[in-house]
């Protein structure tokens, strides 16, 4: 037996030249080398990269190429340009839709798979009736909500949004199990649609999650709630003052006034006045802003006391308040304001209510009487070319 | 003298080595993490929707703040661009900072400018300001143009464009700037996701227009400029938005 450690001495490392070189090489000259290496390394793999992403555009361009209009040319025939669908002659559900026809080898793939549920979400979004009925059915009935349900099951938060998003689109609802407890999710994008889902998809309490929510709503998915409240069709709304009342959640409370005001729910009127003893003078000149937007004359007595005690905003609102509510009750009080305060935004917003509240004689009269940068804000205020 | 000369050299070269390599390191780092912010920016771009944000009562209002010096050459067309930025509260401010070309004529007279009587509070001191003009056409109501005298600083100006900005929200432009259609809702988005802390400003990427093709002020397509030193400029913009201010 040959003995394969003859000629190894552990004395006598083994010699490699290009290193030997190497490592003879001056610190600074070694330290060179390894940086010019690792830079020509790494413009390679970037450009590599590069070209490898490009290459994957193109594949998916070819790709969408070749299906976009399979796709389209089966939806056309067997779904939009059918004559029972356009004269409404049957209902969707009896409707007979040859499932066959998209049953394709070229959809078991999962990336056309994909390309298949995108280009039925577009088409849904541009369809609604019968149509867009039939769209959801097709969906339905080829299986693709499991694969969107997959995706919410997902780890990755974009792979769930995706699933949550397909799924709200196309109409089909989630369990409350399922949905809810991403709606508390530390994951903003993720709350945000989940949240978005919730109200669109469920049928009974779509503002459940305002009970359970500890995450704060911030404003970007205040604007996104709110365009999916006001926008779904056969919406429950509820009253909002329940969550006025009792939410300790700030952020639910304050958008919760939002849709007060933009539903015009003035019963909520009670609930809102308590908010003026809140201690967060951010709330409390968002409820100021509510009543005023409300018209809730019921409470114009107990702003003008309150006044005094009141920050900088919440005493802006309180006159924005009142001139809104245009009773011409409190036309003394902002008399007074524009005639005598410091601030310049007091005098500016108590002018704005005196002009909508005030008679021309009074106006006339402050014209006459007021200073120099009083007759400039009560002529500022009475420009309609300023808006502000 | 030759131990003196010999230690500068070493000195020299061991200097110019590790700043060498020190820069290296930290435009390293920041490709990195430039590459991660941008990954991470992309992601959820993906799940954006800006047009709630362009059809919202709830998005707050952004004053655009444009100052001009002798823009008589293209002001017009600028302001038009600035007028059709798709965002649902907006005024544009733009500030004449005491120009000496015909600028001023050309909008009164383009845009129906008239002077009000604008009450303001110049919490900021600037030069004086001798007119404010609003259009009295309702397609420019957007438009309050300010006629100062000159500040010898854009500061200046746009500190008066500060002063009777309606709106918490500013942008700080040039009046020879083209801003992306969705530029606002863009720089708005941080401000109004934060949670925790409180977003102050944001910022954007700016490129070279020269060579783009721009139709009545609004950008067709963008292209690198034909000009070698302009391109060496877009570089350098490059480096500074996408590496520096990302990573």
């Amino acid at each position: 037996m040959p003995d394969i450690f003859t000629d190894f001495s552990p004395e006598e490392p083994v010699r490699i030249p290009l290193l030997d070189s190497f490592l003879e090489l001056p610190v600074i000259i070694q330290i060179a080398v390894i940086f010019i290496f690792i830079s020509s390394a790494s413009i390679i793999f970037i450009q590599v990269r590069i070209w490898f992403t490009r290459y994957k555009g193109h594949l998916l361009q070819k790709r969408l190429a070749v299906l976009l209009p399979l796709i389209d040319g089966l939806i056309t025939e067997h779904i939009i340009l059918r004559n029972d669908v356009i004269n409404n002659t049957t209902h969707v559900d009896n409707v007979e839709l040859d499932i066959d026809a998209f049953r394709l080898r070229a959809f078991r793939k999962a990336k056309n798979k994909q390309v298949l549920i995108d280009r039925l979400i577009s088409y849904r979004k541009g369809f609604s009736g019968s149509t867009g009925a039939l769209l959801r059915r097709l969906y339905l009935e080829l299986d693709l909500d499991k694969v969107s349900f997959k995706k919410m099951k997902r780890s990755q938060w974009n792979t769930k949004v995706r699933g949550i998003r397909e799924l709200t689109d196309m109409d089909i609802s989630i369990s409350d199990v399922n949905i809810l407890p991403l709606t508390n999710s530390k994951r903003n994008e993720l709350r945000s649609e989940a949240r978005n889902a919730y109200i669109k998809l469920s049928k009974n309490e779509p503002f459940k999650f305002f009970d359970i929510s500890t995450e704060p709503l911030l404003k970007w998915d205040q604007i996104e709630l709110f365009k999916t409240i006001t926008t779904t069709e056969n919406i429950a709304l509820p009253s909002f003052a329940r969550w006025v009342t009792y939410s300790s959640n700030k952020s639910i409370v304050s958008f919760c006034l939002k849709l007060i005001v933009h539903y015009n729910q003035i019963d909520a009127g009670p609930a809102v006045v308590k908010l003026l003893d809140n201690k967060d003078h951010v709330l409390r000149a968002e409820a100021i802003n509510c009543l005023g937007k409300l018209k809730y004359e019921e409470v114009e007595q107990q702003l003008l006391h309150v006044y005094s005690n009141q920050p900088l905003n919440c005493q802006l609102e309180i006159l924005k308040a009142i001139g809104r509510m245009e009773t011409r009750h409190s036309v003394q009080f902002l008399k007074q304001e524009f005639l005598y305060s410091t601030d310049f935004d007091i005098r500016k917003n108590a002018a704005r209510s005196l002009v909508k509240n005030a008679s021309k004689t009074l106006i006339d009269e402050l014209m006459v009487s007021s200073s120099e940068d009083g007759q400039l804000i009560l002529k500022h205020s009475m420009n309609p070319l300023i808006k502000y | 003298m030759a131990g003196i000369g010999h230690w500068i050299t070493s000195f020299y070269e061991s200097t110019v080595f590790i700043y060498g390599t020190v820069l290296l390191i930290i435009y390293a780092l920041l490709g990195l993490f430039s590459y991660l912010a941008i990954r991470n920016f992309l992601r959820k771009e993906t799940y954006t929707n800006y047009f709630d944000l362009l059809t919202s009562p709830l998005s707050p209002g952004i004053s655009v703040l444009a100052p001009a010096y002798n823009e008589g050459l293209s002001i017009i067309m600028n302001v038009q661009s600035l007028l059709t930025l798709n965002y649902p509260t907006f005024e544009i401010v733009l500030i004449n900072d005491g120009s000496t070309d015909n600028s001023m004529e050309q909008l009164i007279s383009q845009f129906e400018l008239v002077p009000v009587d604008f009450a303001y509070n110049p919490k900021i001191k600037t030069q004086p300001i001798n007119h404010i003009y609003k259009s009295t056409n309702p397609a420019f109501g957007k438009l309050t143009v300010i006629d100062k005298v000159n500040g010898k600083s854009k500061a200046d100006a746009v500190n008066a464009g500060i002063n009777i900005a309606s709106f918490n929200y500013f942008v700080c432009t040039d009046v020879d700037c083209i801003l992306d259609k969705n530029a606002l809702s863009k720089l708005i988005k941080p401000v109004l996701e934060e949670q925790k802390k409180r977003v102050i400003a944001t910022g954007a990427t700016l490129r070279i227009a020269n060579s783009c093709e721009i139709d009545n002020g609004v950008i067709i397509r963008m292209k690198p400029p034909r000009n070698l030193l302009a391109r060496f400029q877009e570089m350098e913009y490059i480096r500074a938005f996408v590496l520096g201010k990302m990573g």
